[in-house]
Formats: structure tokens, sequence, C-alpha cells
């Protein structure tokens, strides 16, 4: 019991960095979290008659469940499979099950905390609107920390499978990716389809048939969630004996295939009978482009937790299209050609508002960690490598943002010129992220790290970047808003596209002046 | 090719680098020397144009490297004491984009790029991912990164750090074909009995200062080993 403590509490003093400002953005974090949660429980409970409150809390734990799986899924490579003190823990005299234990606990800690952030505020919110008693309280924080068990159990044995899937073939690691992003869409989608939309307008009804597919589906959710509202804690009880059962069943079962898999990750293919295929020559730009470009699309973490968003975006918005492409277009076909104009635009500005958290360029100076040397040591202009970051970023958003732009535009008829001037917008959104990533991440470069999943995800570079650009994709549409209220859609667009067109040129001549100064600092 | 005049570096409040000067020749081969922590790494970075400097000037080919960094680092080649390069891509994907940034003629590298492998041993390792590599075979890459353009100053840190000694032999004989050549070399070693072998001139750093800056030739006719007057120092 003392070593796995010992092993638990070095894992977490390593995550945590040692430095005191990251202990605090990680805290703000959790806070941003918690009120974000908060809101949107809020704004549910708004939304429903007083007798159907209690469905809130079922949706939001489905809600946090869903967030979770998919951390676990991205975070499970770098914590259970090729940590670096591998080999080092096993030269010591520790037993296998201890370190096993507190790699899986770790990683069950970190969304355990997560979870909190998700699902306490939520109940709090739920308690205080339905004045639910002390005993509620109670009952929700005896089980509130054994709910993520069994989900995160589950996540991290689909990803030891994916591992094991891919064998010992040359491309098991993009075998293994593949399969995670896939898993990933297919939860999405399948998280989205339990909606129902399609059955009834009604927010009361689509969230009551959501409520039953959760009862039926997350037992061991509801058995928490009921058992705290109705003061009966069997059931509370009953949920962790659940979620308890599953995590130890799955420990028992996964400690051998763990190592199993530790030891054939550690072994990398040999190309034993490889010829030289001849250099491409390039521009000097367009080989540190090409090297960006690879180093993102190579990393699994960089591209699920950067760009994926994008593409879940646009199957969202795809099935939303398609599925219910009758009931829209009755909708739109009795709509005045000015009021389309403003959906487009509005829907537009939420679109690409979303898309520009798919920041590369916030964390892509801090990736190349020890490798900066080389950079810094070769006959690189400066600005090229600044142009190289913001143009991969621009790919990412440009394209997603692109995609969902012909999708909506698909549904609605609207003039060319409002189709021009948008793609427009989308291009100075999109230079735009990847200038202000680069900027952020320059004043907040963390090139000391031994995972890459904590400068992608728990850096304050990325907490900083995806905040802001949330803030200001947010007051682009209040703007855009008001502008449209008292001008033209064309007008709009316009104003629109000017002022962001400025912001851009004022961050690259910062970059050039300012932004070379940080980058030689480094 | 190489002066260093009056070095000042310092991190916050410690003054790592208290005014150094050095002069290396064309085609000298210049050995730097200092106990763990007295600024060999912080020099080297300023020379590379890795890390800034405080004062002093560094002048590579008689261009600053502050204010000329473009054309200095075109004339040099540097390769580190411990080898991170990029993990995810092949040993030959690494060697190309050197060669790409330098712009390199595409007819000869394909050809530099095989026999600086077979010289080194690792012509069957160039299709492999530069992870699946052990410390001195990535270290051996890095350093046929390092002469594929034939740099007119080569600055290495610590370069026989694991290395076999075959290709710690091998490296020897490349940088004194490179000196052959007219190109000169500045590196770093804890290895004194190497640098007695190889060097023209030696320079020993305490404490931020340099203690002897004499030539090789010189230090032996007063009758003592480079071992000798660095543990004398």
């Amino acid at each position: 019991m003392r070593e796995l403590f010992l092993l638990i509490k070095i894992n977490i003093n390593d995550s945590l960095d040692g430095k005191f400002k990251h202990r605090i953005y990680l805290l703000l974090l959790g806070i941003c979290i918690m009120l974000l949660m908060s809101s949107n429980t809020m704004v549910l409970l708004t939304s429903l008659p007083s007798n159907l409150y209690y469905i809130v809390p079922y949706i939001m734990g489905f809600a946090s469940f869903f967030l979770i799986f998919l951390t676990t899924i991205t975070l499970a490579f770098s914590y259970v499979i090729g940590f670096k003190d591998y080999d080092f823990l096993l030269s010591l005299p520790l037993k296998k099950t201890n370190i096993y234990l507190s790699k899986i606990l770790g990683l069950v800690i970190i969304n355990g905390l997560y979870y909190i952030c998700f699902m306490l505020p939520s109940m709090i919110c739920y308690g205080i609107v339905a004045k639910m008693n002390l005993i509620f309280y109670i009952l929700m924080l005896l089980g509130l920390i054994f709910q993520p068990l069994a989900i995160v159990s589950i996540a991290i044995l689909l990803a030891l499978l994916f591992v094991k899937i891919g064998g010992n073939s040359r491309y098991r690691k993009l075998i293994s990716n593949i399969l995670n992003v896939i898993l990933v869409i297919v939860v999405f989608i399948a998280s989205f389809s339990f909606s129902s939309l399609g059955e009834s307008t009604q927010f009361s009804n689509i969230f009551y048939s959501l409520y039953e597919k959760i009862k039926l589906i997350f037992p061991s959710l509801y058995w928490y969630i009921s058992g705290s509202i109705i003061n009966d804690i069997l059931r509370v009880i009953f949920s962790i004996v659940i979620n308890v059962g599953v995590f130890i069943i799955f420990v028992y079962f996964s400690r051998n295939l763990v190592f199993e898999l530790n030891q054939k990750y550690a072994i990398e293919y040999h190309n034993s009978n490889y010829k030289i295929k001849g250099i491409k020559t390039n521009s000097q730009f367009m080989t540190i482009f090409k090297r960006e470009w690879k180093n993102f699309i190579l990393n699994f973490n960089y591209v699920l937790n950067l760009a994926v968003g994008s593409l879940l975006g646009i199957i969202m918005l795809g099935y939303i299209i398609f599925r219910y492409h009758e009931e829209l277009n009755m909708i739109i076909s009795v709509l005045p050609s000015n009021i389309m104009e403003f959906i487009f635009l509005m829907a537009i500005l939420i679109i690409v508002g979303i898309n520009m958290i798919d920041c590369t360029s916030c964390v892509s100076i801090s990736l190349e960690g020890n490798n900066i040397w080389i950079l810094k040591s070769l006959p690189i202009n400066i600005m090229d490598i600044f142009n190289a970051k913001i143009m991969v970023n621009f790919i990412v958003v440009f394209i997603g943002s692109l995609i969902a732009l012909i999708l909506v535009w698909y549904m609605l008829p609207i003039s060319f010129i409002n189709v021009i001037l948008a793609v427009f917008y989308v291009i100075i959104i999109s230079i735009f992220v990847g200038l202000f990533g680069l900027v952020i991440n320059l004043n907040f470069p963390k090139l000391e790290w031994d995972r890459d999943i904590i400068v992608i995800k728990q850096s304050l570079s990325s907490f900083v970047a995806v905040i802001s650009l949330l803030i200001i994709a947010f007051i682009l549409g209040i703007i855009g808003y008001f502008i449209c209220m008292n001008m033209s859609i064309i007008s709009t667009w316009i104003i629109l596209i000017i002022f962001m067109g400025l912001v851009d040129i004022l961050l690259y001549l910062l970059l050039k002046k300012w932004g070379i100064t940080k980058f030689i600092a480094l | 090719m190489l002066e260093i005049k009056n070095l000042v570096k310092s991190y916050g409040d410690k003054e790592v680098l208290k005014g150094i000067d050095i002069n290396v020749e064309d085609g000298k081969i210049f050995g730097f020397i200092g106990h763990n922590g007295s600024g060999k790494t912080t020099t080297i970075k300023a020379i590379v144009g890795i890390h800034d400097f405080d004062e002093g000037e560094i002048l590579i080919d008689g261009k600053s490297i502050k204010t000329q960094p473009l054309e200095c680092k075109k004339i040099l080649a540097y390769i580190p004491d411990n080898p991170d390069i990029y993990e995810n891509i092949k040993a030959i994907d690494y060697l190309y984009f050197i060669a790409n940034i330098f712009q390199l003629d595409k007819q000869v590298v394909d050809d530099k790029i095989l026999q600086l492998a077979k010289d080194f041993e690792v012509e069957n390792c160039l299709g492999d991912k530069i992870k699946a590599l052990s410390h001195g075979m990535k270290q051996k890459i890095v350093l046929i990164g390092a002469f594929i353009h034939d740099p007119k100053l080569l600055v290495l840190d610590e370069p026989f750090v694991g290395l076999d000694p075959k290709a710690s032999y091998i490296l020897k004989q490349k940088m004194k074909e490179l000196c052959a050549k007219g190109s000169s070399i500045f590196f770093s070693t804890h290895v004194l009995e190497v640098a007695q072998k190889l060097c023209d001139s030696v320079a020993i750093l305490k404490d931020g200062k340099i203690v002897l800056n004499d030539s090789i030739d010189k230090i032996l006719t007063k009758g003592q080993t480079l071992e000798e007057l660095f543990l004398e120092i």
C-alpha cells in the first residue's frame, strides 16, 4: 500500500510540474469548467417545467460520461502505454501490480477530478433549484468519486484492445490511432442520435426520451442520481458497487495485457531492406511547412485534441441536415430571403466560432520541446518558421469551416455574393486563429515536457488560447448580430472581414517585431 | 574563422560567462575544456545563435552572429551533446530535411548521405524511425546531418559521448578531413587525451573565465600533459 501510494504521489508531482503558476492555472481551469457546467445546468433547468427538473442531473451525468470517455481515450496512451519511466520502474524492487495500478489510478484520479468539475456544480444547481434536502447532498457526495470508474475502465480497455489489434505490424500505431478516431466519431454520433430530435420538437419530450435511454444504458448513473434524489442510500451504494466491481474486473484482466503491450511498444519496426528513394527538393519554406504538417498529422494526441472538433462539428451538422432534410426544407420554404441570409450569417459565425478552438499553433512552439535547437541553429528565417505553423492551423480551421459552410449553403438558397463573402470571412478567421495561437504560445512557452499530451491539453498556452478564442468567437457573434440589426447582411460581412483583416495585419506585424525577439530568447 | 570577443552571459543574477576571448583560425581544431557547469555549453549555444548573450561579439568568418545570424548559420553546423531530434520521422527524412534547408544540390545529396552513412555504419538504419535508434546511432545521424553540407565551422558539444570506439575514430578522421579543406572545428570535451591528440589549440574554462588558451605544442613543450595541467588549474 505504501509502495502504491509513493508511486501515485510521484506521478502526480511529476504531472503538476512543480511550478506554482501551473497549479494555479489548473485550479483556474477547474473553476472555468465548473462555471460552464453550472450555467449549462441552469439553462436546462429553465427550459423544463418543474416536474421534469429531475431529468437534468441525468443529462449532465450523461454529458460528463461522454466527455470523460473521450478524455480517457486520448490520455490512455500516455499514461498506460509507453510511459517513459517503464524501464526505470521495472528495474526497481517494486511489485508489477503496484506499478500498473499507479498508472491506472493516475488516470482515474485525473478523470475523477474532471468528473467532479463537470458533475458537482450540476448536482448542486439542481439541488438548489429543486430545493433538495441535506441527505441528497450527502448521498451525492458519497457516490460522486466512484461514478467515473466504470466508464474510465471501459475507455482504457478499448484503447488497449486497439493497440493489441495493431499487433506487430509496421503500421500498428497508425491502426490503433485510426481505430481510436473512429470510436470517438461513433460515440459522438451515437450520443447525438440519443436525443431523438425528429420524434418531437418539444424540449421536454426530447429530454425525457434521453432520460429513458440513459436509464437503460447507464444503470450505475441512474441508481446514483435516483438514489440521491429519493434519499435511497441502497441505490447509491449499489451504483458504487457496480463501478468498483467493473474497475476491479478490468484491473484483474488487463494487468498482463498492459505489460505485454508496453514491451511490444518499446520495440520499433526495423526496415532492413530500405532503399533511398531520392530527395524531393523543396524551398526552405516548403521544407519547414512539410515538417510542421507531418509533426501535426502523425501526432495522434495533437490531431484528436485540436482538429477532430471540426470533424465532429461537420458530422453533427451533416447529420442534422440529412436526417431532418424534409423538416428543414418545410421551415426554410416559408422564410423570406433576408431571414435566410441572416440565418446563414449567424450559422457561419457560430460554426466558425466553434472551429476557432482548433488552435494548433497555440502549442506548436511548445511541442518543439528539446528539438528547438534544430530550428534555432539552422539558417532558417524565423518568420518562415512562424508562417509554417500558421499555415498548418489555417488548413485545419479553413477546411473544417469551408465544408460546414458548403453544408449550410446546401440547405439555404442564398445569393452567391453572401457565400463569397462568407468564404473570405472564413479565410480571415483561419489566419487569425493561427496568428493568435502563435502569439499566445510565444508568451507562454513550455519546452520541457516528457509527454506531449501535457502540452496539448494542460499547458497554460492551450488554456489561454482556447478560452480567449471562445470569448472572441462569442464577441464576433454578438457584433455580427448587432451590425446586421442595423445594416444589411452584405455590409455586416464586409465590416467583419475588414475588421478581422486589420486584426490579422496587426498580429502579423507583432510577430515580426516582438515574436522574433521572443523566439530568439527561448 | 571564429572570433569571440569579451563574451558575457548571465542567467538572471548568475554571471555564467565573464568575458571570454577565443580565436579559431581557418583549418584548425580548437578544444574547449572545463569542468561540469563551467559554461561550455552556454558558450557553444551563443556561438551557434541558439542563445543570445549580454555583451561582447561573436564573428563567424567576419560576420556577426547577432546581426547576421542567417549568413553565419549557413556556413556552420552544430551538434549538441544530447541528440534530441525528431523522433517520429525516418533517419533519411531528417537528413533530407537538413539538405533542403541548406538547399543542397539534388544530384549529390543522396551520394553524400550514402557515403557518410557507410562511413558511420548506419546505412541499414536510414529507413528506420529515429526513435527506433540507439543513442549512439542517433548521434551518428546528427553527425551526418552536420557533415552533409561541408560547413566552414563545425561546432560540437561533447561529440564523443555515446559513440563506440570505431565511430569515434571515424569522427576524428572526418574532422581532420574537414580541416584539410580549410574548415575549422570548435568542440568541447571531457576526454582530454582526445583533445591533446586532435586539437591544435585548447582553452580551459573555469568559473566563466578562460584560464588557459594556448596551442597544444606549447603546452606539451612545458613537459606536462593536458590532464595534468587541467587538474592543476
